[in-house]
């Protein structure tokens, strides 16, 4: 080896070490940079389940996801249920925390939920699933927001703070990262006060960030968030999802049954042909009082069908308020997400 | 000419009966206007509506306007209405701004302009609402004041106070009833349930759309399902020997005030598909034989005319009915929702 030939060697090691430091001196978790891997998997998978026993409904609904996701380790399964009372929730989470660790699993009560499966209410566990190295998850929680028994009519302003510090508080504790697409809401917060919440969200993410999600049942004696198994009133969890991916929105309100038929595939559609890309799933956080509507509770999924077709994954559930882009004549300029009520508010995500 | 001689009277009286209908219908009001109950929580944007009913023999044309409450806002308020001799429309509209009432009654007023009069009605709407509640049915009724939403009635001077619950197992009703006596083997509560789609027919061989219970001495009674012919349940036979199973029934008396707490499964009930936001329709009425005879609940809900049906409620053995005209219907729009909160 000549002398050149050695001061080139030379310098491609000293170049390897010193691309090896630069790369070990990255934060593995910097909250400013873009975690997801470009190109890596994204699993969004869901399930549904109908039990009277709540446990039963819970590890049938967890057991059904898991087999769904694969090899993937799902980094959040957001769990939504309709059962009646603490005891019956704990048992839900029971039986979904009998199959995912407890440490990723975060839900609400909900009027119901559907999937490709079907649509169903009463004494059913509907579970989201997501993971993969293509997408970031982070979630947070809130509780004692001091709300509850706050009257809209009689206490507004004192409700617009509890529910805006709430949403501040919530929304500061994620990162919104340059690939940050999506963040899912979902607050103890009937419409109309869901939009004191969105107000706060938007203090901090911005009021054209996609915003979505939806109010947790207002029935007696079920106003209960969960996080990482344990249940809480007057609160609520958030999902920031970010990654190489993409993102598309649209909201329908309708109070008929034809309406609420209608307006789901409109809606489906529009978001679809904004997103641009292939679909992986469609997430709708759809009004309890649509549902009501409904002559038979599977037409609105099958209008959602007629736009997903039956291979992508679709995840619905069933509020007391919906956070998405509002279907009102007068939309408030530069504003994405409205804190609405009657809404089928519908995220495609795709890539 | 024999001809012509009785021609002339035969064209004289129905000049005269005509000239008779039309000055009757020039005398009456053209329309009858009713506001339909809000049956959830008007501050959650309904879609409420009202009823318009041509009483002419004649079509009726016309513009009718709403006018809600203070601050309230709907898509739409007017309303073009064009109506064949006696025909009933419905008309819908959404609330997109309203407020909750303590009183839970709203001032509505409606107009109807056309065939050259003015119709102005002033109507109390009541809220005809079910919120999701699980009562323990033990005669305190103290959960119902402040979650649920009360009807009142007002009859013979004396007041009948109904409230509902329902929950994923049960349908539930508290009902206050004033009165100076209470007969534990005659004084009874009838009421029914039925979809919101469902309507009473006419004939004794249509079918009934309504489920209905009697509560009397301490027990509630199926009286009727859907699917009976109508004119079955105008034969006033005995009490079905067994109650309705897993039917809570609590009957307290306070000075002079008879209470009823009852709670009865909703499963079974599979007409009435109950889910946050469904409108069902619900009746009842009170039997009080020693004081003020039958109490129509739908007495306080705004009737419109045409709403009486002798096939509206079944009969049974020992009841004592009004004679003079047919109760009204057991159907009284009202709604399942999650909380009045």
């Amino acid at each position: 080896m000549n002398h050149g030939m050695k001061m080139l060697a030379g310098l491609v090691v000293v170049l390897m070490f010193g691309v090896l430091l630069v790369s070990g001196c990255k934060k593995p978790s910097d909250p400013a940079g873009a975690d997801a891997g470009k190109n890596g998997d994204i699993v969004i998978q869901s399930a549904l389940a109908e039990d009277e026993d709540a446990l039963k409904a819970g590890t049938a609904a967890a057991e059904a996801l898991k087999k769904a996701m694969g090899d993937t380790a799902a980094k959040v399964v957001l769990v939504t249920d309709c059962f009646d009372d603490k005891d019956l929730k704990t048992k839900v989470i029971e039986g979904v925390t009998s199959v995912f660790s407890k440490d990723i699993v975060i839900g609400f009560a909900g009027y119901g939920s559907f999937t490709q499966g079907g649509a169903q209410d009463t004494d059913t566990v509907g579970v989201l699933g997501i993971g993969g190295d293509g997408i970031d998850v982070q979630t947070a929680l809130v509780t004692e927001m001091g709300a509850k028994g706050l009257s809209f009519e009689t206490d507004k302003d004192k409700l617009a703070k509890a529910l805006g510090d709430g949403a501040r508080k919530l929304a500061k504790q994620l990162t919104k990262k340059p690939d940050s697409q999506l963040l899912i809401a979902i607050p103890d917060a009937h419409s109309p006060k869901n939009q004191m919440f969105m107000d706060g969200l938007q203090e901090v993410v911005g009021k054209d960030f996609p915003i979505t999600g939806g109010s947790i049942s207002k029935n007696d004696g079920e106003t209960f968030i969960h996080y990482q198994g344990q249940l809480h009133s007057d609160s609520a969890i958030a999902i920031m999802l970010s990654g190489d991916f993409k993102v598309a929105m649209a909201g329908r309100q309708a109070k008929t049954n034809d309406a609420v038929i209608a307006t789901a595939k409109e809606g489906a559609d529009e978001a679809l042909k904004a997103l641009g890309a292939k679909p992986i799933a469609m997430i709708a956080f759809d009004c309890a009082g649509r549902k009501g509507k409904l002559d038979n509770l599977g037409d609105e999924l099958k209008a959602f069908q007629g736009v997903t077709g039956s291979d992508i994954t679709v995840f619905g559930c069933y509020c007391a308020g919906e956070f998405g882009p509002a279907d009102v004549t007068e939309k408030k300029p530069g504003v994405l997400s409205s804190g609405m009520g009657w809404h089928a508010m519908i995220t495609f995500i795709g890539r | 000419m024999k001809i012509c001689k009785t021609a002339i009277p035969c064209i004289l009286v129905t000049f005269i009966c005509l000239c008779a209908t039309i000055a009757k219908d020039a005398a009456q009001a053209p329309v009858a206007l009713r506001a339909d109950n809000i049956v959830v929580p008007p501050s959650t944007g309904p879609v409420s509506g009202l009823t318009v009913m041509n009483l002419l023999n004649a079509p009726y044309t016309g513009k009718v306007t709403v006018k809600l409450p203070d601050g309230w806002k709907a898509d739409k308020t007017q309303f073009d209405v064009s109506l064949k001799p006696h025909e009933k429309k419905h008309i819908a509209f959404a609330l997109e701004k309203a407020f909750d009432s303590k009183t839970h009654v709203y001032p509505i007023n409606i107009t109807a302009v056309g065939a050259g009069q003015t119709v102005t009605v002033d109507q109390k709407v009541i809220c005809t609402t079910t919120p999701y509640v699980k009562p323990k049915i033990d005669g305190d009724i103290s959960e119902w004041l402040n979650d649920a939403v009360p009807v009142t009635l007002v009859y013979k001077s004396k007041k009948t106070v109904v409230r509902t619950f329902w929950n994923k197992r049960n349908f539930c009703l508290c009902v206050e009833v004033q009165e100076d006596k209470f007969a534990a083997d005659a004084d009874a509560i009838q009421f029914a349930l039925a979809s919101g789609k469902a309507s009473t027919g006419n004939s004794p061989d249509e079918k009934t759309a309504r489920y209905e219970f009697l509560i009397i001495g301490g027990k509630c009674y199926p009286l009727v399902k859907p699917g009976t012919p109508l004119g079955d349940t105008q034969k006033a036979g005995p009490l079905p020997e067994a109650a309705v199973a897993k039917s809570v029934v609590a009957v307290k008396r306070e000075k002079d005030i008879t209470r009823y707490e009852i709670s009865i499964p909703i499963r079974p009930m599979k007409e009435l598909r109950a889910t946050v936001g469904r409108e069902y329709r619900f009746g009842l009425l009170v039997h009080d034989p020693d004081g003020t005879g039958v109490r129509d609940l739908a007495e306080a809900a705004n009737p419109m005319p045409g709403s009486r049906n002798k096939y509206a409620w079944s009969k049974w053995k020992g009841a004592k009915w009004p004679g003079e005209k047919p109760l009204l219907d057991s159907k009284i729009e009202w709604g399942f929702c999650t909380s009045i909160h």
